[in-house]
C-alpha cells in the first residue's frame, strides 16, 4: 500500500513536470534564462534527486517482497 | 557487503558540503550585454548591463570604454541607475580601425568586464586613416576583488552544474570498472566447481563464490546504468538551456547514449538465461565487450573528434584551462562523495541480491 502511494505521488510529480514543460518554447527559455539560468541548475539537481530516490523505491519495494516471502517461510 | 560507517560519514559529509557550497559561491562579476544594436559616427547612448556588478557603490571608479583594434575611445558614464545598470555617452570618429567592438567597464571592485557583441556598424568607414582614441583606462585592478565561480557566457549559473552533472559520469565509471573486474574474476575461475573454499570467513563451495562475484558483477551494472541515466538527462537539460537543443550530434552524447543501450543489452542478456551458473559466464564476456565499448566511445572517440563538451577534441579532459581553482575546490569533493554514494547504493543492493539469493535457495 505504501508503494502504491509513493509511485503514485511519483506520477503525479513527473505529469506536473512534463505539464509544466509542455509550455511553447519562449516561455520555457523564458523561464530558464531568468536569473542567470539558475533553475537549469535547479531542475538539474531535482532531476538527480527524483532519478535517486527513484531507484530507492525499487530497492525499498524489494526489501519488502523479500520480509514478505521470510515471513511465509 | 556492508559499507563501512566511515565511508557514509564521508560521503553525507562530501555531498552536503558540496551541496551548500556548489549554491552558495557567487558567480565573480561579468559583462552580461549592451543595449544597442546599431552604433554610428557622432554621439552613441547606450546601457551595459552587469551580472554581480558593483556599478553604484563603486559609482566614484566606475570608467566605461570602447574599444575597436587597437584603439580606445572614452565613454562617459551619464547615469547609474542601479548596481548591474550604467548608461553610458560615447563620441566616435567617421573612420574606425576594426569591424570589431568591445565594450569595457572597469571599477575598483569588479575588476575589467567586457561585452563583444555582433553590433550593427555598418555606418562607419573601415580605413587606415582612423583617428587614433586617447582613451587610457586608469586601471588600478583589472581583477575582480572576493571569491567566486567563473563567468561564463552563455553558461552564467549553470556552470554549477559541473558538481553533479560530471560526477555522473565519474561514478559510472567507477562501477563500470568495478562490474568489469568482477566479471573477470568470476571468468577467472569457472573451473574446480565443487571444491569448497573459504570466503567471508564462511565455507562455501566454489561455485557459490563464482555466483556471488556474479551478482556483485550485475548489482555494480545496474547501479552504474542509473547513474548512466542520471547523466544523459541532466546533459540533456544542461545542452538545452546552454546550447539550444536537448540532443546535440555531438560524439560525447552519442557515445554515452551507445554506452547506456550497451549495459541495458547486458540486463536484457542476463534476464534471458535462467541456468545460474551460465548466466555467470555469458554475462561476463558481455561485459568485457561493454567495457570495451565504454572506453572506446567515452573516452577515446570524442578526442579524435570536435565535440562541444570542453576539452574535448583533441585535449585531455582535465586540463588547466578548464577548470578554475574554485571550482576545483568544489568539484573534486564532489566527485569522491558521488562516487561514495554509488559504492553505498551498490553495497545496500548486493546486500538485497544475496537476500533474494538465500530465500530462493530455500524453496
Amino acid at each position: 500500500m505504501n508503494n502504491f502511494k509513493q509511485t503514485a505521488l511519483l506520477i503525479l510529480f513527473l505529469g506536473m513536470m512534463l505539464s509544466s514543460s509542455a509550455q511553447t518554447k519562449d516561455t520555457l527559455e523564458e523561464f530558464f534564462y531568468t536569473s542567470g539560468k539558475i533553475k537549469m541548475v535547479i531542475a538539474v539537481i531535482g532531476i538527480v534527486l527524483v532519478g535517486l530516490f527513484v531507484f530507492l523505491i525499487y530497492l525499498d519495494r524489494k526489501v519488502s517482497r523479500l520480509e514478505k516471502h521470510s515471513k511465509k517461510h | 557487503m556492508m559499507m563501512n560507517n566511515w565511508l557514509k560519514l564521508a560521503c553525507i559529509g562530501l555531498l552536503g558540503y558540496v551541496l551548500v557550497f556548489s549554491l552558495y559561491v557567487p558567480l565573480v562579476p561579468g559583462g552580461l550585454h549592451v543595449d544597442t544594436e546599431k552604433i554610428r559616427p557622432g554621439v552613441n547612448e547606450f546601457v551595459f548591463t552587469g551580472y554581480n556588478t558593483h556599478f553604484l557603490s563603486e559609482r566614484k571608479s566606475l570608467q566605461v570604454l570602447i574599444m575597436s583594434g587597437n584603439t580606445t575611445y572614452c565613454g562617459e558614464v551619464v547615469s547609474v541607475s542601479d548596481n548591474a545598470h550604467v548608461s553610458t555617452r560615447v563620441v566616435l570618429p567617421d573612420t574606425l580601425p576594426s569591424t570589431t567592438i568591445t565594450f569595457f567597464v572597469n571599477n575598483d571592485v569588479d575588476g575589467t568586464l567586457s561585452v563583444f557583441s555582433a553590433i550593427d556598424m555598418s555606418s562607419f568607414v573601415f580605413a587606415e586613416g582612423y583617428k587614433k582614441g586617447s582613451c587610457e583606462m586608469a586601471v588600478s585592478n583589472n581583477e575582480h576583488i572576493g571569491f567566486g565561480f567563473p563567468f561564463q557566457h552563455k553558461l552564467y549559473e549553470g556552470i554549477r552544474n559541473l558538481m553533479f552533472h560530471v560526477p555522473m559520469w565519474f561514478t559510472m565509471f567507477f562501477l563500470m570498472i568495478m562490474s568489469f573486474a568482477y566479471g573477470m574474476k568470476c571468468l577467472r575461475g569457472t573451473k574446480n566447481n565443487n571444491v569448497v573454499v573459504q570466503f567471508d570467513n564462511t565455507d562455501i563451495s566454489h561455485n557459490e563464490k563464482l555466483l556471488r562475484f556474479d551478482r556483485k558483477s550485475a548489482d555494480y551494472a545496474k547501479v552504474g546504468l542509473v547513474f548512466c541515466m542520471l547523466g544523459l538527462i541532466t546533459g540533456s537539460i544542461w545542452a538545452r538551456f546552454t546550447w539550444g537543443d536537448w540532443w546535440t550530434s555531438d560524439p560525447q552524447l552519442n557515445g554515452a547514449l551507445a554506452v547506456f543501450i550497451a549495459y541495458s543489452a547486458y540486463l536484457i542478456l542476463r534476464s534471458s538465461t535462467l541456468d545460474p551458473e551460465k548466466r555467470a559466464r555469458l554475462s561476463a564476456i558481455y561485459n568485457i565487450f561493454a567495457f570495451v565499448m565504454m572506453v572506446i566511445l567515452l573516452m577515446i572517440m570524442p578526442r579524435f573528434y570536435d565535440s562541444m563538451h570542453p576539452g574535448k577534441g583533441g585535449n585531455p579532459a582535465f586540463n588547466s584551462y578548464d577548470l578554475d581553482s574554485s571550482l576545483r575546490a568544489v568539484f573534486y569533493p564532489a566527485v569522491i562523495g558521488w562516487i561514495l554514494l554509488g559504492y553505498w547504493i551498490y553495497a545496500l543492493k548486493n546486500r538485497i541480491s544475496n537476500l533474494t539469493h538465500k530465500c530462493h535457495e530455500q524453496l
